[in-house]
């Protein structure tokens, strides 16, 4: 967007950011955080896991403060939201498994709890299978309904489709490329996915208090959700179209 | 194990076939086009839940070949349970912490990767500097993970390096595919039952596992059903002496 409208957008856009930030609940379906990590302890206020128990999924508060990560790559995904959005509160909702059974099932009880639970953001740097879609679809028109913003990932490997949910219009799909700064963002209105982020080589929190570099739609997905965290810490009120539109305006 | 050996059990390849050169190629290919200095096929034991060095280019054959991999270990590992490729570095020490939030001031001193890096790295007295993970599907169900590993001091792989890793594991996919389809088609002609892969064991219901490989035994080979009942006496008679 360019023009006198975009460069107007942008001003007020500075003056949000620079406005005291309301607290905001980042839920990050993963594998599971390390809450331990010295990035992650403070800022980690609850954590859940998705069970599967006679095909039903249900979402088990676990004990705060401890590593229920089972892959690392929660962990990575999270430090990234946090260092990006100081007002966000991290909400760790593990949808897999060590042996990476029933994410569908449990991502979409995941979901259902993070919105339930008030959470506004919700990062998911993780695509279900097809099968899952009518259902996660369903799931994403009633977050979009309740004011929350879902940040996906676009699939990093091509198959057949690009990602669900990051398909879905009420959900901010995102790609990633190399850009300067965590903080950019590309719109490309003529792609299924909207955003682009950062997410080449990306510095990462690892369990057990070390740092790792990552790449991958994953890691600029939590870019985006920190930038929409910090959008609504501005404007609480702020509806999930109206933060997409934000979001074009401060693209690049 | 052996790497024809890991190839031929879990991916029914057999050696010096055009599908074991093929997938050579690919791997040879595929690290020469990323300058990785190093690059492996590990393939699924579905029975395990692990994954298995079963080809390396570049790398010392008598170390990996055989090494086991769990799903979700590392980066290999996280790329078998994600079905997505990963791009990364081993784990290193640094800190921002206090810092305000934007770009961090990076690493500052490099340790040996911890348990989250790459299990490569556990496998050789040097420690890979970058690391590309590819998993290989076959109708969404995952068969095995190609890798492509540097250790040149600073290297990255970038996303393009992925995209690529990607495309040749999908077509590695399609090798195993169509060689799993030669193998029912020679086995219908045969007038014997296709092999079946090895399911993953549910811990939760193993008389379930065990019944239903009864019954595929009753079907396909009712001569084996000797073997497996003298088997299973024997295991009982362990057991329960053991238990008694």
């Amino acid at each position: 967007m360019a023009g006198p409208l975009a460069r107007a957008l942008r001003e007020r856009l500075e003056e949000l950011l620079v406005r005291p930030l309301a607290p905001i609940e980042v839920a990050v379906l993963d594998s599971g955080i390390d809450a331990t990590h010295p990035d992650l302890a403070p800022r980690v206020r609850a954590a859940f896991a998705a069970e599967i128990a006679d095909g039903r999924a249900s979402v088990v508060e676990r004990p705060r403060g401890c590593n229920h990560d089972v892959f690392g790559h929660g962990t990575a995904v999270a430090s990234i939201v946090a260092r990006q959005a100081p007002n966000a509160s991290i909400v760790d909702y593990r949808v897999l498994n060590a042996d990476n059974t029933g994410a569908g099932d449990a991502l979409v009880a995941s979901l259902d709890a993070a919105i339930d639970r008030g959470c506004r953001v919700v990062n998911m740097s993780l695509a279900a299978r097809r099968e899952f879609g009518p259902k996660l679809l369903h799931h994403c028109e009633r977050a979009y309904r309740r004011g929350v913003v879902i940040v996906a990932a676009k699939r990093n490997m091509p198959l057949a489709d690009l990602g669900f949910p990051a398909e879905y219009t009420a959900v901010i799909g995102v790609d990633r490329a190399t850009f300067p700064s965590l903080f950019a963002v590309r719109y490309q209105p003529e792609s299924v996915i909207e955003f682009v982020g950062h997410g080449d080589d990306v510095v990462v929190a690892a369990p057990g208090g070390g740092y790792t570099t990552k790449t991958g739609t994953s890691f600029a997905t939590p870019a985006i959700a920190g930038i929409v965290a910090l959008l609504l810490g501005a404007h609480p009120e702020l509806r999930p179209f109206e933060v997409k539109s934000l979001l074009k305006a401060l693209a690049s | 194990m052996t790497e024809l050996a890991a190839l031929e059990t879990f991916l029914a390849i057999s050696p010096k076939s055009n599908e074991e050169q093929v997938l050579r190629l690919l791997i040879e290919l595929g690290a020469q086009f990323v300058g990785a200095s190093e690059g492996s096929l590990l393939v699924l034991d579905p029975r395990a839940n692990e994954l298995v060095f079963a080809m390396t280019v570049g790398g010392d054959e008598r170390v990996l070949v055989g090494q086991r991999v769990p799903i979700g270990a590392g980066l290999t590992g996280l790329a078998a349970a994600t079905h997505e490729v990963q791009i990364g570095a081993p784990t290193f020490r640094g800190a921002w912490q206090g810092e305000p939030p934007g770009e961090p001031a990076g690493p500052t001193e490099p340790a040996a990767p911890a348990a989250a890096g790459d299990a490569r790295a556990k496998l050789d007295a040097r420690a890979p500097e970058a690391v590309i993970a590819a998993p290989m599907l076959v109708d969404d169900a995952l068969v095995g993970v190609i890798t492509a590993v540097t250790f040149e001091p600073g290297r990255r792989f970038t996303g393009a390096h992925g995209e690529l890793y990607a495309r040749i594991a999908a077509v590695a996919g399609v090798v195993v595919e169509q060689q799993r389809k030669l193998e029912a088609v020679g086995a219908m002609s045969a007038g014997r039952p296709p092999v079946e892969r090895p399911a993953r064991i549910d811990e939760d219901a193993p008389e379930r596992v065990i019944a239903d490989c009864v019954a595929r035994l009753s079907r396909g080979a009712p001569h084996a059903l000797a073997h497996v009942a003298r088997l299973l006496l024997e295991i009982e008679a362990l057991s329960l002496g053991a238990a008694g």
